[in-house]
Formats: structure tokens, sequence, C-alpha cells
């Protein structure tokens, strides 16, 4: 069974059509990222696969539970990072050891004691990351969790998403608005048109993630986004 | 160090300006006290007991008109906060409240409590309730509701929520409400004791009135101003805690 299933997904914020007749698919352990104009009702996609929104028509089959990891900080402030990472962790489970696991894959074990407003964004959204990933959930939905980040910062945290995910394996679904980005991580990107929002094309991605610009296909592929999406 | 010795200087021209005035003579007898017999003053009510035993009454009555506000508005505030219906009830007539002066309730406080502690105690609890409630109300509205979506997906439960999300998160605010309320309390009950009962600092300066000793009046005073400050700083030393300083730093 897949992972997400919607059919002719569609949803109303009032008067306001954000998304008509959405049809997507998301494998098991899939990256898929999604691309498109802003405002185009990528993050009220989110909200509906992550159950937050009830969607106004269509279907959407979840199996599985989800983890939303938000562009602006959704770390509680009044938790040192070890605390906000051990909320993360399934209920029935001890935490201890658990949570110096975590520490030690997202390396912040020396920062353990800090209070979220004490790092750097890299590292917040690391702890977001750790915090996630902790409770075992099925799926992963992302919403431009590394846009706020600098160059540098960001082209590393986008490989290390992709180490730990070669490690523990989830089913993600990761909103953009960075071509670059979406070529580097995902394993299909899906184009959505603007407002009311709806798929306008999928396109496979070769090869394994994480891309380098000089990989194959990786040229065409931006090309074709950016095509697709008016910018070139 | 300037963060003791600015405020000492200031304090010594003051007390120089203070003593210049009454030893001018400028004033007719009794309407300036010189500095020294106030000190004399100050002196004797210490010695006699009497300063600290009408300190600790003041105190008493404004701890318990504070804590009562505090346990009863802050769960209001925080529906009054999360619900719109409960908002849009309540809300204009917390304002309503609000604007009422704590003072024009003492008649009603005596004629309902009598005299002694209670009516004082009511007072306190007037001038602070309705604050406490309008700033926890407004702390509880705007937290980010990203932190209730992660709760969801964290799978808590509603007491959770309650007490892991909404209530650390208005903690930093509630706080600072809070010293308002408390500077607000103590300003309070002095005026109260000066009409409702027969101690407490409020009512040694308007008995210090009657017997014309405008030294005790001063002495009165300088305890009320002296521990206003303490009382303030107590509550800001609380705003420094680590799991609140992110209220300020962020």
């Amino acid at each position: 069974m897949s992972a997400l299933e919607l059919q002719n997904l569609g949803f109303d914020y009032g008067k306001l059509t954000v998304i008509d007749g959405l049809e997507l698919v998301v494998e098991r352990g899939e990256l898929v990222v999604c691309v498109g104009p802003s405002g185009c009702g990528k993050t009220t996609l989110l909200s509906l696969l992550g159950g937050h929104l009830a969607p106004t028509r269509g279907t959407l089959v979840r199996s599985g539970t989800s983890r939303t990891i938000h562009q602006s900080g959704g770390l509680f402030p009044w938790l040192t990072v070890r605390r906000n990472i051990e909320r993360g962790l399934p209920r029935d489970r001890p935490a201890g050891s658990k949570v110096a696991e975590w520490l030690e894959i997202t390396r912040l074990t020396e920062f353990a004691d800090h209070y979220p407003h004490q790092l750097s964004g890299g590292m917040r959204q690391r702890v977001e990351l750790a915090r996630a990933l902790a409770g075992e959930t099925d799926i992963l939905l992302m919403d431009e969790p590394f846009s706020a980040l600098d160059y540098q910062t960001r082209n590393r945290m986008r490989k290390e998403l992709v180490t730990t995910l070669a490690e523990r394996p989830r089913t993600v679904v990761f909103v953009t608005h960075d071509i670059e980005e979406a070529v580097q991580i995902g394993d299909r990107v899906v184009v959505l048109g603007a407002r009311p929002a709806s798929v306008r094309r999928v396109l496979a991605l070769p090869g394994k993630r994480s891309r380098q610009p000089a990989d194959p296909g990786v040229a065409e592929a931006e090309q074709m986004l950016m095509t697709e999406l008016g910018l070139a | 160090m300037r963060r003791l010795s600015l405020p000492l200087i200031i304090g010594l021209v003051m007390l120089a300006a203070w003593w210049l005035i009454s030893a001018a003579g400028w004033f007719p007898t009794g309407t300036v006290p010189p500095p020294l017999e106030v000190a004399r003053a100050f002196g004797g009510e210490l010695v006699s007991g009497r300063l600290v035993d009408d300190a600790v009454a003041s105190l008493f009555r404004v701890a318990w008109g504070f804590i009562a506000a505090v346990v009863t508005s802050v769960p209001l505030g925080l529906v009054v906060g999360r619900s719109a219906t409960t908002r849009a009830a309540l809300l204009p007539w917390i304002n309503f409240f609000r604007s009422l002066s704590p003072i024009a309730w003492i008649p009603f406080a005596i004629i309902w409590f009598g005299v002694g502690d209670p009516p004082a105690i009511f007072i306190i609890f007037l001038a602070t309730f309705f604050q406490i409630a309008l700033a926890t109300a407004a702390a509880a509205g705007n937290v980010p509701r990203v932190y209730y979506r992660v709760a969801h997906e964290l799978a808590m439960t509603p007491r959770e929520v309650l007490f892991q999300i909404t209530l650390p998160a208005i903690l930093p605010q509630l706080v600072i409400a809070l010293r308002v309320a408390i500077g607000v309390a103590w300003m309070v009950v002095v005026a109260a004791e000066m009409i409702a009962v027969r101690s407490g600092l409020g009512f040694l300066i308007v008995d210090a009135r009657n017997g014309l000793r405008m030294d005790l009046v001063v002495c009165g005073m300088i305890a009320i101003g002296a521990i206003g400050i303490v009382l303030d700083l107590a509550f800001a030393r609380l705003a420094r805690i680590d799991a609140l300083r992110w209220g300020s730093e962020s």
C-alpha cells in the first residue's frame, strides 16, 4: 500500500479555492518534492497531508502517522534541546538512551542543555529533524525547512537530511520553492500550478539522492522545471 | 557598580535638597519635616517594632489579595484567550471593571466585609484580578499556532496541551503582568488601609496625620517606597530564570 494517496483532492478557504482536483500517490520510502509558485497552496497541501485540515472535496488516504517540520521554528522555546527531542519520542518508550542517540546522530550532544534561542538556525532545524524522526512515524512533512538558512548551511542540511534518511528511511513530502534543492534531494518532483493548486507535471529524477549539479540529468531536470514554472 | 552608585548619588542630592528646603524656613513650621527629625522618628518606629508590624500587616493583605487574584484570573484569562466566543462575551466586561478605580469599591468593601483585613484584601483582589485576566487572555490568544500543531502531532492530551504548551508559552508575558500587578496591589493596599483598618502602613500615615506627626507620615512613605522596590526586584528576578529567558531574548 502507498504511504499517501490523493484523489481529486480539493480545499477551499471560504470562497477561495486553494487546491482543486489534485491527484498524487506517494510510495513508501519515497522523497517527493513539491514546487510551485508562491501562494499556490503548498503549505495548505501539507496541512491536509498532516491531518490539520480536512479536505473540502476528494479523498486523502494516509497510511501511518506523520510529523511536520516547519519553516518558522516549531521547537518549544521553553524546553532545552534534550527535552524537545524527548517530547518527540514514542509515548511508551523510556527516554534516556534514545535521546542520546538522536543527539549523536544530529551532532547536538554538547548542546543538549541549551535552549533553542541559544542555537543557530541550522542547529535549530537539526533539533526539529531529530524531534520529528524520533517519533518513528512513517511520514515526514517538510515545509520549506531550510529556506531561512544561509546558502552553505542549507546545502549541508540537505546532505544531512539525505544521510539521515538513508539510515532511517521515511516517506517524505518536501515543499520548497528552490529548484536546485528539489533536484538535489528528490526522487520525484511534483510541479504544482498557480492557485487553485493541482499537479501540472511530475518529474522522476535519474540516479540516487543527493545529486551534485554535474550529475547526469541534473541540469536538464533543472531546466525543465524552470520552463514549467515559467522562469526560463 | 554604576547600578548602585548612580541611584545613591541621586538619593543624596534629593536628601540635600530636602534638608535645604526644611532648614531655609521658607515654609511654615511643620509643613516640611526636617530629615533629621524623620530619621529619628524612623529609628523610634523601628525600635518599638511598630513599623515592622505595620509593614507585615500590609504585606499580608497584599499577599492574600494578590494570590486570590492570580489563581482565579489566570484560568479565566486562559479561557478568554483560547475561546473566541468567551472572548467576545467577556472581554468588554473585563475592560469595564478594569477601568474602575479599586478605590471606588471601598464603600462597598466596608459594607460587605465590615472592617479589618477582608475589605482590604477584597480591594487588592479587585485591583489586580481584571488586569491579570486581561494580560493572560492577550498572551494566550497570541501563542503561535505552530505549537498546537506540533502538540497535535505528538498526540498530546488536552491536559498536556494546557500544562506543557499554553502555560509555558505565556509564562514570560504572565510574569511581566504579575510584576505590574504587584506594583498596583502595593499602591492600592495603602489607600485601602487609610479607610478600613487600624494597622498597616496606610493606617500609619493616616494616624500620623491625625496626630500632626508629619515626620511619621514621611516614615510611612519611605517604608512603602522601599518595600515597593523590593517587590519589583523579586518579580524582575523571576523573569530571568532559564525557562523564561527565551521570552525576552528571542
